[in-house]
């Protein structure tokens, strides 16, 4: 019974969500619709999880992280954002793959933190922002009385979208990290200043 | 004796009941103004005039809106956490909370559980717990209050006894408002003269200011006696002790009128009994008493009229002014008597006049030397030292009015009365001649003794103390004050400001102004971001400025003085405790836009300033710790941020009133030299002037400056810090001993020139003069032992060691200064 209800569940989620991606205008589709169909993927990823009781399992919740999200980032933009305005030295230094580590590493635990909260919370997909370069799609995630607001920043990239900077509740992944390393942007070491990402570099 | 003299105080008193009728209307006038004489205990009368740090304190509160409060230790009977006790505790708690001016009770039920169990941070208000709720589990909750970075040692003892209520008060706005505009008065007047509008504008803030204390004084004080109310309903399952800085207020006053009233009426038992054992006449016990009483009364009804307050410094002031008044009153009476003696067929009028004609320039001398040396206490920068000053030197000039007026124009009023002659035995004054007269070389080496002594003890003087050592052990203030320092994190706060660096303040702002704007692509507007102006990350809430947070409050729980410190690393710690994460600055940011509208009030706005560009730590201080030394400990911490964590000095402050006290404490060797200072030059100045010789003016110092040599030294060897109370001592010693010195070389240069014989003119000043100065001298003594009953150790000190500094003026004036003057013959050679 209880197996037949969460069937149930996830089909009408599923079915919410494509229902709010129904009629876009033409150039807005591609975004949200690829930011909804991320979002279906992971909430069932999740729902599994919390069924299974497995969402204190950093292990699963990497591979969730890994499955779902990280994939779907592109990397190297948003790094560059995060790097302003020292990323043409950092690939100068040839060390753009080390610092790209270190801003998934950064998001990988975000995501952790956050994942590992879900409880079940619906997701739901809003309109999107869109320009010539790049659309902006909100989610609005439910918890209790309060609605989360999740702003992605995606732009198509060799034929597909990615998400290349994000804002969770109005706070900016980009600017927030590059505030963070403001001091080591204006020194000389480019591994201070990729280090300066991770709190604990070395365990990640 | 001076016949302009004699005949000015003929027509003075050529009709008495006029004097006494005036002197009535007055006393009547004044006496309708006691209602209104009140007094201050509070935390502003304890510390520095004029300090900086007072200041920034103020501000401080201000941008953090700190609200007074007050604390009660709770221990119940049972286990803390049993359901009875917990029910009693809430029901504690809901009736203090109808007191009116408190604004909260924040008790163990109320505080967020972060750990109980733990949280998760996406769902922050749905995991947080309470231990009001039913479903929380009390286990749980013990742990974190013993465990956690944020309530360890904060809410409960280790042993889980004992626990704490915080009764925040109201934040009277309208008492700041007033004290801001009279401060920003006052301090345009230091800058620069006042035009007389602001002059008059001034005046007005500063009576309204203080009309407005007095009335919040008083609210206090009843808030206080509310509290007590409510708590002696909950003595009967708990040991319940009552702290806090108000509390400590209104107890204080309570000591400080207990201390008025008791000693004053002590005192004047005292004065009773002494003056009947000395002079056995009724009239000799009922006048001067009458002029003592008069006197204080006029000065407590001025007092009050000029919207004066009475202090802790001040609380002494009844009984130095009977003594003082009694000392000025001793005098007339003995030289009355001596006239009486000598000029049996004299009348009454004529008795009076020639006593009054012959003490005039002795007590006028006495009394502005004793003025004086009150007034050099307005060189200290303390208001209560410096009010207190003012006060005792109108009171003397007011005792030396009485003594010349009201006793002379009662005795006008009386017949002669039996003769004054008593048995031929020799005074014991006679006795000291004679040591003077046959080891006067033996009195002079153990003054030189006494001299290097008390040099040595001096040298050992400190003003650390323990506010705890100001009250008895049977005192509430003292036990609350145990139990919080010793099992609930210490007492006295401290507050350690950090302020980003100018140009990380810079770059937040440029952060917030989005760095993005000029090429996330080359191209301005292809920015997804760029409207989104709100930066909830700066300086301080980002995990370089909570580690460095962090590494400070390592540093302060380090220290053996220290008890809780709570900043931002508390929160820091818990979020990464059930993170199980280290965090970074994007998680930080997202944790703290999260955090329930309940929590920020309480775990971030008390740490963080609006603008997220200062941050402040609390210490609470150990004020029981054996070893604190304050200024020794705020230096090392000064040093700690400067030197190991390379802040800038103007990136750091300390406040608190652990500060604010301690710079009172070190102003009080600066201040004791300077008002010594100006008491010795003042009074050496006086005596060149009286005596027309500067020679004999320093022969006169001499004995004086022994006597508070001796005090101050008695206390460097003893032990005992200098303080508010203590520092008036020596001040008071010359101003008082020195009245020994005027009589005797008065009445010796008027001895002298009979037989131009300096021993026998000592016997004979010592059987006269001497006499009376040995009797005032026993009544200050027995009359300041008195205070040795208070509640108020500072009290205890002042009497004890004013009662030495008495002693050893006698002493000085008895065998040091004829011994000084028969060695120097200041008056010329011997015939």
């Amino acid at each position: 019974m209880k197996h037949c209800l969460i069937s149930i569940r996830h089909l009408i989620i599923a079915l919410l969500l494509v229902c709010s991606t129904g009629s876009p205008a033409a150039q807005d589709t591609g975004a949200k619709a690829y930011i909804s169909q991320l979002a279906v993927q992971l909430q069932q990823a999740l729902q599994t999880g919390l069924e299974k009781n497995l969402l204190d399992n950093d292990q699963h919740l990497d591979q969730i992280i890994d499955e779902n999200i990280l994939p779907y980032v592109d990397p190297a933009l948003l790094s560059k954002r995060i790097f302003h305005p020292r990323w043409e030295d950092i690939i100068a230094a040839g060390k753009q793959l080390q610092a790209q580590t270190a801003v998934i590493s950064s998001l990988r635990r975000t995501y952790r933190i956050a994942l590992r909260s879900y409880n079940g919370q619906p997701f739901s997909v809003g309109d999107s922002r869109d320009t010539p370069n790049y659309s902006v799609v909100r989610i609005t995630v439910q918890t209790g009385q309060n609605a989360h607001l999740l702003d992605f920043a995606v732009r198509p990239t060799e034929g597909d979208w990615k998400v290349f900077d994000l804002s969770v509740d109005g706070v900016v992944l980009s600017k927030t990290l590059n505030g963070a390393i403001h001091q080591e942007l204006s020194g000389d070491s480019i591994d201070a200043i990729i280090s300066a990402i991770n709190p604990q570099s070395d365990s990640q | 004796m001076n016949s302009r003299t004699y005949t000015a105080f003929a027509f003075l008193l050529r009709h008495p009941w006029l004097i006494l009728s005036g002197l009535t209307t007055l006393l009547i006038f004044l006496l309708f103004q006691l209602p209104r004489l009140t007094l201050d205990a509070s935390a502003d009368s304890l510390v520095l005039e004029g300090d900086k740090a007072l200041e920034l304190y103020r501000e401080m509160g201000k941008r953090y809106q700190s609200k007074s409060y007050l604390v009660v230790t709770y221990t119940p009977n049972e286990s803390l956490f049993s359901p009875d006790v917990l029910k009693r505790l809430a029901q504690l708690r809901d009736e203090l909370k109808t007191i009116p001016d408190v604004d909260s009770v924040i008790t163990i039920l109320d505080v967020p559980l972060l750990y109980s169990p733990p949280v998760s941070l996406g769902n922050l208000s749905r995991d947080i717990r309470y231990l009001h709720e039913d479903e929380t589990s009390t286990d749980l909750a013990r742990q974190e209050f013993r465990h956690s970075p944020l309530y360890k040692q904060l809410l409960t003892s280790p042993d889980e006894r004992t626990t704490v209520l915080q009764i925040n008060l109201e934040r009277d706005d309208r008492f700041f408002q007033l004290l801001e505009a009279r401060d920003q008065l006052r301090s345009k007047r230091l800058q620069h003269r006042l035009i007389p509008m602001e002059t008059q504008q001034l005046a007005e803030a500063e009576h309204a200011f203080r009309s407005y204390s007095i009335q919040a004084n008083e609210r206090q004080r009843e808030l206080v006696t509310q509290i007590r109310k409510v708590l002696d309903r909950h003595r009967d399952h708990a040991t319940i002790f009552l702290g806090g800085v108000p509390m400590i207020a209104v107890d204080m006053i309570s000591f400080i009128e207990s201390d008025l009233i008791t000693f004053g009426s002590a005192i004047i038992l005292f004065i009773i009994a002494l003056m009947a054992l000395i002079f056995r006449r009724l009239r000799w016990m009922i006048l001067p008493l009458l002029t003592c009483v008069v006197t204080c009364l006029i000065m407590l009804g001025f007092i009050a009229f000029a919207d004066w307050q009475l202090t802790v410094i001040s609380s002494n002031f009844t009984a130095l002014l009977l003594i003082i008044t009694l000392a000025i009153t001793i005098h007339l009476v003995v030289r009355y008597r001596e006239y009486y003696r000598a000029q049996p067929g004299f009348s009454q009028r004529q008795l009076v006049l020639s006593t009054l004609a012959f003490m005039a320039k002795p007590c006028l001398f006495t009394a502005i030397t004793t003025m004086m040396a009150f007034v050099s206490l307005v060189v200290s920068d303390i208001r209560p030292v410096i009010d207190f000053g003012w006060m005792m030197s109108i009171g003397v000039g007011v005792a030396l009015i009485m003594a010349f007026t009201l006793l002379p124009a009662c005795l006008l009023m009386i017949p002669k009365g039996k003769s004054e002659i008593r048995g031929k035995t020799k005074p014991l004054t006679h006795y000291f001649a004679r040591i003077t007269d046959r080891y006067g070389i033996t009195i002079l080496v153990v003054s030189g003794f006494l001299l290097i002594a008390s040099i040595i003890g001096i040298m050992r003087l400190k003003v650390e103390n323990r506010f705890i050592d100001y009250f008895h052990e049977t005192t509430e203030i003292y036990q609350g004050m145990l139990v919080i320092d010793q099992d609930l994190g210490g007492t006295i706060p401290l507050d350690i400001l950090l302020r980003a660096p100018e140009a990380a303040s810079l770059a937040t702002k440029s952060t917030d102004n989005d760095p993005f704007d000029d090429d996330p692509f080359g191209n301005p507007v292809d920015n997804p971001f760029a409207e989104s102006g709100t930066q909830s990350t700066n300086y301080w809430f980002t995990r370089s400025g909570l580690e460095q947070i962090n590494k400070v409050q390592t540093y302060l729980e380090s220290l053996d003085e220290t008890g809780k410190v709570l900043s931002l690393n508390s929160l820091y710690q818990v979020f990464k405790d059930i993170t199980g994460e280290e965090l970074d600055d994007f998680q930080l940011a997202l944790l703290r836009k999260n955090l329930p509208a309940d929590v920020q009030p309480l775990l971030i706005d008390p740490y963080l300033s609006a603008d997220g560009k200062e941050t402040r730590i609390t210490v609470r201080v150990m004020e029981t710790s054996k070893g604190l030394q304050r200024d020794e400990l705020l230096r090392q911490v000064q040093t700690f941020l400067i030197n190991e964590m390379g802040y800038q000095p103007d990136q750091v402050s300390q406040t608190g009133m652990l500060v604010l006290y301690n710079n009172m404490l070190q102003s009080l060797f600066g201040s004791q030299i300077s008002t010594l200072g100006a008491v010795f030059v003042a009074i050496t100045l006086m005596f060149s002037l009286l005596f027309r010789s500067v020679f004999l003016a320093l022969i006169a110092v001499a004995p004086n400056l022994l006597a508070a040599g001796v005090v101050l030294g008695v206390m460097g060897w003893a032990n005992i810090p200098l303080d508010m109370m203590t520092i008036t001592i020596a001040a008071i010693t010359v101003g008082i001993g020195v009245d020994d010195t005027i009589h005797y070389i008065h009445r010796f240069r008027n001895e002298f020139p009979k037989d131009r014989n300096y021993r026998a003119t000592m016997y004979r000043c010592h059987n006269s003069i001497g006499k009376a100065m040995f009797y005032t001298s026993v009544i200050i003594i027995a009359g300041f032992a008195i205070l040795a009953l208070s509640n108020f150790t500072p009290t205890i000190y002042f009497g004890l060691l004013t009662g030495l500094a008495m002693f050893s003026a006698l002493m000085g004036a008895l065998l040091l200064l004829p011994q000084l003057i028969i060695s120097f013959k200041p008056l010329g050679p011997e015939q």
